[in-house]
């Protein structure tokens, strides 16, 4: 794996060599089209208690709440 | 994240109280939870106490397919406390993902806000005793709060809730402006009033509503500033000001040892009074932050920015000044009656019916208080309406009754409110008499009673004068005017 | 009268409504053929749940509630999560996850009175283009059962190819869609960057990803996408407002004076002979038809590779953190702490692939190189954005290459994966820049095997209408996409 890693950042080091002055980054395509603003949505609680179908593929699960080896802080 | 130029951050000027010789810096960053129903990126409810992962939906257990979207509400709490510290509100801001492994982080990053956050600059201006401070913010950004790891019940496991995942945050942060403990609390107290007040917060401490770290370093005056280390969520004031003694001991104590402070975040211990290192913190862990592709910049309008500015309530600092200039209010009354909106609304209220401000004051923050919190009552569950109050302050005012009698009807207000004041004086005798003929001959009789005392006060006991006005007062059964009582005395005396 | 599975998506449409096919019969067909496919297209089925959604389409049909699509089958790439049937895009580590949700896509076509037939296979998290790097195995060329189809959407091409079902849904990233879709002689299409909702959809790039449909031919693909676009403010924060649309309505338009830009980039060495053959001809047709074509350049093209390489990679290693293990798919069995079981459970449950992409990913984001990486990638998909904006003044769409060559082999480039990458060349640039692209069949090659090749016609943005118009027109004069692999027949 680590001779194909090598091997792409030869690829990649090509756009080390282009000239990008003044130019913006690209985050949204969305806003090439027109301008990109994010939507707010309103203040109000629609989604409900639906614990057991959004568990049903948990890997463990006690009373309600996932289970991981001890967190130790 | 923009750090302060670490190097060039001044001493105080004038007043650092040096600790064993140390300067003390201080600098905060609160996560007050906004007052919303909803999460910031979901629609599941932010209540508090709801059983374990009852409120996180698919947005907020990051399940595959799942899409933030933001909160309208979310985004007016941040407006409003840009407003009122005096920030720039950024017209354009971008949410970025902070990428680190954690259970109680279930998309394994954090969509917060990175290099242009939505609130910039402002401070909180604050007085301690008699001295005007002012510590100014760095920023203030929105992000999402994380899930929570319970550990009792389970041996060699942690269980999480994501209920709280995706509850809508302000994380505030401050310059190091502070330079002791007592500062940072008082700074952490306005704080806390400003967000109740402006209702962006609900500044339930105990529920986690609003958590307060504190970066705490050490320096010999002059000196470059000292590494830092972080106490993490301090949730009481109390604790908070005990922790920042403790861990400015231990810095200064290995100092003087000799050893470096290595950089590393702190969890305060109650029990034990003392801070204790969590986990090294590696020159800031790289989160690798890069602008969030679900989430557009968010761009905030002048004309909702002032909108909102043209709705906010009149600020805690701004209305103190006012009854000191209104009311003829001392500060410390004036601070302590803005301390809620809800008390400056009645402490206007009580003034609005009776035309006492001070009266209204010193029964407000004296009796009342008192009952309110021997009660474990709100000033708005008062059972006592500022109307009452205001009646009986008339009463006072008037000399109709003395400030003593008007503790007893008080009590009586407090369990049956309905009861007219006027019968409360009538049936309880408390007519304060304010006839000077009759007080007159009520001190003569008193007098001629207590002739020994008569002659220590003319000895130059100054004690005895008090003792005949409480005869005399004994005589009226507290019914005597005090303050006429104690002219007359005066001069039959003189 | 034809086979049921040889009908389009409009023919099948039109029987099904005319009751001269029943909605049960249509689905029990596909099921059949489903039940013998050798080319490991379909993931999951489930004939309860497919039948009883065609029952309900025949009620709708006999109490004339038929909605625009009633009782027409269609599959779903597994990126897409439903509730009827497991997701796992083509990865260990979601193996029999069941979502709670559907993606909004899927709902729909639900509603349109889509049937549907069960999950296609992909390429892990939809990373590849060959449908080798799939943890459920590889998909097979229809034509070739030697040869790759084509990915990532590889099941959905060879299942619409094989007429295992006359509708899919794919997703395209960097050519993912019409890759396949050229290597297995079907039609698909991408749309304009959030045209369809991404809710739902199992991310890889946020950015980049996009929703849209493979069928037989354009008429097919527009019907399609009608169901499937349009916005959805309330679950996707990047879905375009833009009104939904009929994108049959312009279909039957006529072509003459159309400007079809020849990008120079696109026909420069290292293309094929057989293709470029095969888009001449394609050329002549449109000529013929009353096209005009200009020559254009995209000077930038050779440098979408590695832009691509580097965004695609840090958005998914971003969007993939969320599979630890802890509330939903693979988690390690034995683990002795917290990390190990982050470790392994990733280590287990991602392919060769994707941690790669994750590891570099993670790399061109980290501090000290995500200047000289991310950003500077970010910033050079502008310009590439921008070659497209000058470009689209001398033209009113694009045409060229799907890829530079007819399906590989087998197994023929895995040990060099980089050799893929840089096959992904033509497609890249729309993607990069977000731009709707489609790729229609327009020729079979001759040597050896016969493949099908696929040209690429990329438009402006939300002119979808004016590419399928286009394509509607030329598949009119030409058969190539009425062409199925003689394995379509053995299923029988």
């Amino acid at each position: 794996m680590l001779t194909q890693i090598n091997s792409f950042f030869e690829i990649v080091e090509q756009i080390s060599a282009v000239s990008t002055e003044g130019v913006i980054p690209l985050a949204h395509p969305a806003e090439l089209l027109k301008e990109v603003e994010l939507r707010l949505r309103d203040d109000v609680v629609s989604e409900f208690d639906e614990r057991e179908a959004h568990q049903l593929s948990a890997p463990a699960v006690e009373n309600g709440l996932f289970l991981v080896p001890r967190v130790v802080e | 994240m923009s750090k302060p130029d670490t190097k060039s951050i001044p001493s105080a000027p004038n007043d650092p109280p040096l600790v064993q010789g140390y300067e003390v810096v201080i600098g905060f960053e609160t996560h007050a939870q906004l007052l919303t129903h909803s999460k910031i990126f979901s629609r599941a409810s932010t209540q508090f106490g709801a059983k374990p992962n009852s409120q996180a939906c698919a947005v907020d257990l990051a399940l595959p397919g799942a899409l933030p979207v933001m909160n309208k509400r979310a985004v007016e709490c941040a407006i409003r406390l840009g407003l009122a510290l005096g920030s720039h509100v950024a017209h354009r801001s971008v949410f970025a993902r902070k990428n680190y492994f954690y259970p109680d982080l279930p998309k394994g990053y954090q969509i917060s806000q990175f290099e242009i956050p939505v609130v910039q600059g402002g401070e909180v201006s604050f007085f301690m005793g008699t001295t005007p401070k002012s510590v100014r913010l760095v920023r203030a950004h929105l992000e999402e709060d994380a899930g929570k790891s319970l550990h009792e019940d389970f041996v060699g496991m942690s269980g999480i809730d994501l209920n709280r995942a995706g509850t809508p945050l302000l994380e505030i942060v401050t310059e190091p402006d502070m330079r002791s403990s007592q500062e940072a609390v008082a700074y952490a107290k306005e704080l806390h009033k400003i967000v109740t007040w402006i209702q962006v917060c609900d500044g339930n401490m105990q529920e986690g509503s609003f958590r307060c770290d504190a970066n705490v370093s050490v320096r010999k005056p002059g000196a470059p500033l000292g590494t830092r280390r972080e106490i993490k969520n301090l949730n009481s004031f109390k604790f908070m000001q005990q922790a920042i003694d403790f861990e400015v001991r231990w810095q200064i104590e290995q100092l003087e040892d000799g050893k470096a402070i290595e950089q590393a975040t702190v969890l305060f211990d109650p029990e034990s009074g003392e801070t204790r290192a969590m986990r090294t913190k590696e020159d800031a862990a790289d989160y690798r932050y890069f602008p969030d592709p679900d989430l557009p910049p968010l761009v905030i309008a002048p004309q909702w920015i002032d909108e909102i500015r043209g709705s906010m309530p009149e600020l805690p600092r701004a209305m103190a000044q006012r009854f000191v200039s209104t009311y003829g209010l001392p500060e410390y009354d004036a601070t302590t009656l803005t301390q809620s909106q809800q008390m400056a609304s009645y402490f206007e209220a009580t003034v609005a019916a009776c035309g006492q401000a001070k009266l209204a004051s010193n029964w407000i923050m004296g009796e009342l208080s008192r009952r309110l919190n021997e009660a474990d009552l709100e000033i708005d569950n008062c059972p006592v309406s500022a109307q009452i109050l205001a009646e009986l302050i008339s009463t006072i005012a008037k000399g109709e009754i003395s400030n003593n009698s008007g503790k007893i009807i008080l009590d009586a207000l407090w369990t049956d409110p309905s009861t007219k004041i006027s019968a409360l004086i009538e049936s309880k005798g408390l007519k304060q008499v304010n006839d000077s003929g009759a007080l007159e001959k009520l001190i003569d009789e008193v007098l001629a009673a207590n002739a020994d005392n008569v002659a220590q006060f003319k000895a130059g006991k100054e004690k005895a004068f008090n003792a005949l006005i409480g005869q005399a007062m004994k005589a009226s059964k507290g019914q005597a005017n005090p303050q006429q009582l104690t002219e007359l005395l005066k001069k039959k005396l003189a | 009268m034809s086979e049921i599975h040889d009908l389009s998506v409009a023919e099948l449409s039109s029987a099904l409504r005319s009751k001269t096919l029943g909605a049960v019969e249509v689905a029990s067909h596909f099921l059949d053929r489903i039940e013998k496919d050798k080319l490991g297209s379909f993931l999951s089925h489930n004939p309860d749940v497919t039948l009883q959604m065609a029952k309900a389409s025949q009620e709708r049909i006999d109490t004339n509630q038929a909605r625009a699509l009633e009782g027409v089958p269609i599959a779903h790439k597994d990126v897409f999560v439903t509730k009827d049937f497991p997701s796992t895009a083509g990865s260990k580590m979601l193996e029999g996850y069941r979502s709670s949700f559907d993606a909004t896509v899927v709902t729909k076509f639900a509603q349109a009175g889509c049937v549907p037939l069960g999950k296609l296979n992909c390429d892990e998290f939809a990373m590849g283009s060959s449908n080798e790097n799939s943890a459920y195995g590889p998909v097979l060329n229809p034509w070739d059962l030697n040869a790759v189809p084509g990915g990532s959407s590889g099941g959905s091409a060879a299942a619409v190819s094989a007429r295992l079902t006359p509708a899919a849904t794919g997703t395209d990233t960097g050519g993912s869609i019409r890759q396949p879709a050229s290597f297995c002689g079907v039609t698909g299409i991408k749309p304009t960057y959030g045209r369809a909702s991404r809710y739902g959809m199992i991310a890889y790039a946020s950015s980049l990803d996009q929703a849209g449909p493979m069928a037989k031919d354009a008429l097919d693909c527009a019907l399609l996408l009608s169901a499937m676009c349009g916005p959805d403010l309330d679950r996707d924060s990047t879905s375009l407002d833009a009104p939904e649309e009929d994108f049959t309505k312009q279909l039957t338009q006529s072509i003459k004076g159309l400007r079809i830009g020849l990008p120079k980039e696109f026909f420069a060495e290292g293309l094929d002979a057989e293709v470029k053959a095969a888009l001449e001809q394609a050329k002549s047709v449109l000529m013929g038809l009353g096209a005009e074509f200009v020559n254009i350049t995209l000077p930038k093209t050779e440098l979408s590779i590695p832009v691509y390489y580097i965004i695609a990679p840090a958005e998914a290693s971003s969007n993939l953190s969320r599979f630890d293990g802890v509330r939903y798919g693979h988690r390690a069995k034995e683990y002795s702490d917290l990390m190990e079981m982050y470790k392994k459970s990733r280590a287990e449950g991602f392919g060769a692939e994707v941690k790669k992409r994750i590891m570099t990913g993670a790399y061109v984001l980290s501090h000290g190189y995500y200047d000289a990486y991310y950003l500077q990638a970010q910033k050079i998909r502008r310009m590439i954005a921008e070659d497209f904006k000058l470009a689209f003044r001398d033209c009113d769409l694009i045409m060229g290459p799907v890829a530079p060559s007819t399906a590989w082999g087998l197994g023929e480039k895995t040990a060099d994966p980089l050799s893929s990458y840089l096959a992904d060349i033509f497609t890249l640039p729309a993607s990069l820049a977000g731009l709707p692209a489609m790729s229609v069949p327009c020729g079979m090659s001759k040597s050896a095997k016969r493949l099908p090749i696929g040209m690429q016609l990329i438009g402006n943005y939300v002119q979808e209408s004016k590419l399928l118009n286009v394509a509607h027109q030329y598949q009119l004069q030409t058969q190539w996409h009425t062409m199925s692999p003689a394995l379509s027949g053995d299923l029988k």
